[in-house]
């Protein structure tokens, strides 16, 4: 189990475009990832509809939570992304 | 029946065309209970794989249209399509109610559209568009009912719709279809964006245009002023055409001036500066060749927010700025809360006048903590850029003094703390009341530039709200009273000599520009989509012929007549 937060930074948040980079990544791991909002609201990474509906804005906080083999690597790569959006 | 409908501009250009009236065949969903369940999950999935196949054209075409960036979208409706949750839920919903494909599909998918609808964020919340988008598609093809080909419509065709989708706009073939018009949506959705980078002239969120408007109708779109007409009169027909042309035309102009200076005839250079509203509108700010930032308002740092932004989102913000200008001054006004712009964690008091109230400079004063954080953000950004800091609603001396000392603390404790910042960095007033006007040199003496805010200048000088429509006509910047208060105060800044830029509307407004720089004005600042006009404007001007134009109509008695003599003037070049 690992899990890391992130502030996002880009201007428009995690829109269709961005989120479906996230879903994406987040299907190559092995790992159960879920994303956490900052109300505290918590969804499985690989739904691109259930992140969209997390609201994720500029200046919040998110975290990513993995269970499973490769838990490190997938919270290291997402949470890389997810502070790394494009607009 | 000829009508004029208002809507908002969201990509400019101007056309004539014939109506297309691009609405839906009308879904039927089929709610009878007791249905084979599997019957119905093999119609869900198959009405799935027809959609993807769409999906994968419409991708295609776009990558050829707008380019691989623009196409990526469409991956991202792929796999909301796939949602493997969305799926699973629709499924079950199939299995214990027994309903048809459709009738579950559109249940399922409403929870997620309500849950987008009901974000605070106006971006993300927009994106329920996509959703939409791909839910109708799914749900055409599960119930088999035909999706209308925005790619084969005949020449000139102007689309009327009640929104377009992100699908509908990449399917538009260019060629034959001019403009759309939509019901609503601003200037942010998907089809507004699409619209401007595909340089196809739209109108959105006109309310009524589906009520008014039917198949074949004659219509003029004028996407510069947001108005359309249905069934134009002749008149208005060639007046259309001939903006058009010369629209065109200038486009072609303008796109010249980009990388040039506005350096007038006999070689007079002003700044052609850009306002601002964030980092975000830097992109448009290098687009359109603005040489500098006039005007940053801060204030959206603040309303975008619930709680007052700390001082280091504040620093990150200006930094960005500043940097992305790459060394071009950039003006940062600080805090302007108050008047028409309340912040929902501070307590303002309800005002009787709140324009005349506890606003801007007068609110930072009384609570010197949240200057001082804006001070240490803005200082600490100059380390990183050529940033200068702006006062807003200066009325008195006392003001500026005490704004200074603050700002002097501020520096002590950044070099205290071994922080690196720009020593010298320029700390000038909004010239945006008469007191400030009427006393411009003595201000000047103490302060390193000047900005004209024209809104607020005009309203305090004439004594007319801006936000009143029943006088909407009375508040004009071309009132000898307004142009006395800029021509005072762009004396009394280079009798001191000191820069005087302006950032407010007028600095726009193209018909005003001879005058503004026979006064002597440094710099325009305005939205970024105005700074070529003004530039090409300055170009074609000379110094002396301004100022006497400016000597002739300042001994003028009405705006109208002011604003005729400018005509005259122009049409003279």
């Amino acid at each position: 189990m690992a899990f890391k937060t992130v502030e996002i930074t880009n201007d428009t948040g995690l829109h269709t475009r961005p989120g479906n980079e996230f879903v994406t990544v987040a299907k190559t791991f092995e790992s159960k990832i879920e994303v956490e909002n900052e109300a505290g609201k918590k969804v499985k990474g690989t739904s691109l509809l259930k992140l969209l509906s997390l609201g994720i804005k500029k200046g919040t906080s998110v975290t990513v939570h993995a269970e499973g083999s490769d838990a490190d690597t997938a919270v290291e790569k997402l949470t890389d992304l997810l502070a790394n959006l494009r607009d | 029946m000829r009508k004029l409908i208002e809507g908002i501009d969201a990509s400019p250009g101007i056309v004539v065309g014939k109506v297309f009236l691009y609405k839906d065949t009308e879904l039927v969903i089929n709610k009878d209970k007791a249905l084979d369940p599997k019957a119905e999950e093999k119609r869900l999935l198959d009405g799935r794989n027809a959609s993807k196949e769409q999906l994968f054209e419409i991708r295609k075409m776009t990558a050829k249209k707008l380019g691989e960036d623009k196409a990526t979208i469409f991956d991202g409706h792929i796999t909301l399509l796939e949602d493997e949750d969305l799926f699973e839920e629709v499924v079950e919903l199939i299995e214990e109610d027994q309903i048809s494909a459709e009738y579950a599909l559109s249940q399922g998918i409403e929870v997620y559209c309500d849950m987008l609808e009901n974000l605070d964020d106006p971006y993300l919340r927009e994106r329920v568009a996509d959703l939409r988008d791909i839910a109708k598609r799914w749900l055409y093809n599960i119930t088999g009912t035909p999706i209308i080909d925005l790619g084969n419509l005949p020449a000139d065709t102007v689309i009327v719709a009640n929104d377009l989708t992100p699908s509908d706009t990449a399917q538009i073939d260019l060629k034959n279809v001019i403009a759309f018009v939509t019901q609503i949506g601003g200037k942010t959705a998907h089809s507004s964006i699409m619209a401007r980078s595909l340089e196809l002239p739209a109108v959105v969120g006109t309310k009524t245009i589906l009520n008014d408007a039917k198949d074949e109708d004659t219509i003029i779109v004028d996407a510069l002023t947001g108005k359309v007409i249905i069934n134009p009169t002749n008149d208005e027909i060639v007046q259309a055409v001939k903006a058009k042309e010369k629209f065109n035309v200038e486009k072609e102009e303008l796109k010249q001036l980009k990388d040039k200076k506005a350096i007038s005839k006999d070689g007079i250079t002003v700044g052609a500066w850009a306002n601002i509203g964030g980092p975000s509108d830097i992109g448009g700010v290098l687009r359109n060749g603005a040489d500098g930032i006039g005007l940053y308002r801060t204030e959206f740092l603040f309303m975008n927010s619930d709680k007052f932004p700390t001082e280091e989102e504040q620093f990150e913000a200006y930094k960005e700025v500043a940097e992305k200008m790459n060394g071009l001054p950039v003006t940062i006004r600080t805090m302007d809360i108050g008047g028409d712009k309340a912040l929902s964690y501070m307590d303002l008091p309800e005002e009787e006048n709140p324009f005349l109230g506890w606003r801007a400079i007068r609110v930072c004063l009384d609570r010197p903590e949240i200057l001082k954080t804006q001070y240490r953000a803005l200082l600490r950004a100059s380390g990183f850029g050529y940033v200068k800091i702006m006062l807003p609603m200066i009325i008195s001396l006392d003001e500026v003094r005490k704004s200074k000392e603050i700002l002097e603390e501020c520096k002590a404790e950044l070099k205290n703390e071994g922080i690196n910042f720009d020593e010298n960095i320029q700390l000038g007033i909004m010239v945006e009341t008469p007191s400030v006007a009427f006393r411009a040199k003595y201000f000047a003496e103490e302060v390193d530039f000047f900005s004209i805010g024209t809104n607020d200048l005009t309203q305090y000088t004439l004594a007319v709200d801006r936000g009143n429509e029943k006088i909407a006509d009375l508040y004009d910047s071309f009132n000898p009273g307004v142009l006395a208060a800029i021509q005072l105060s762009i004396e009394g800044a280079h009798a001191a000599g000191i820069p005087i830029s302006m950032c407010g509307e007028f600095a726009g407004d193209e018909l005003a520009t001879p005058v503004l720089f026979g006064m002597g004005l440094d710099a325009f600042s305005m939205s970024a989509i105005s700074v070529l006009g003004i530039k090409r404007n300055i170009i074609h001007l000379d110094k002396k012929e301004c100022e006497a134009l400016v000597e002739r109509v300042m001994a003028m008695a009405t705006a109208e007549e002011i604003k005729a003599e400018i005509r005259k003037f122009n049409e003279s070049l």
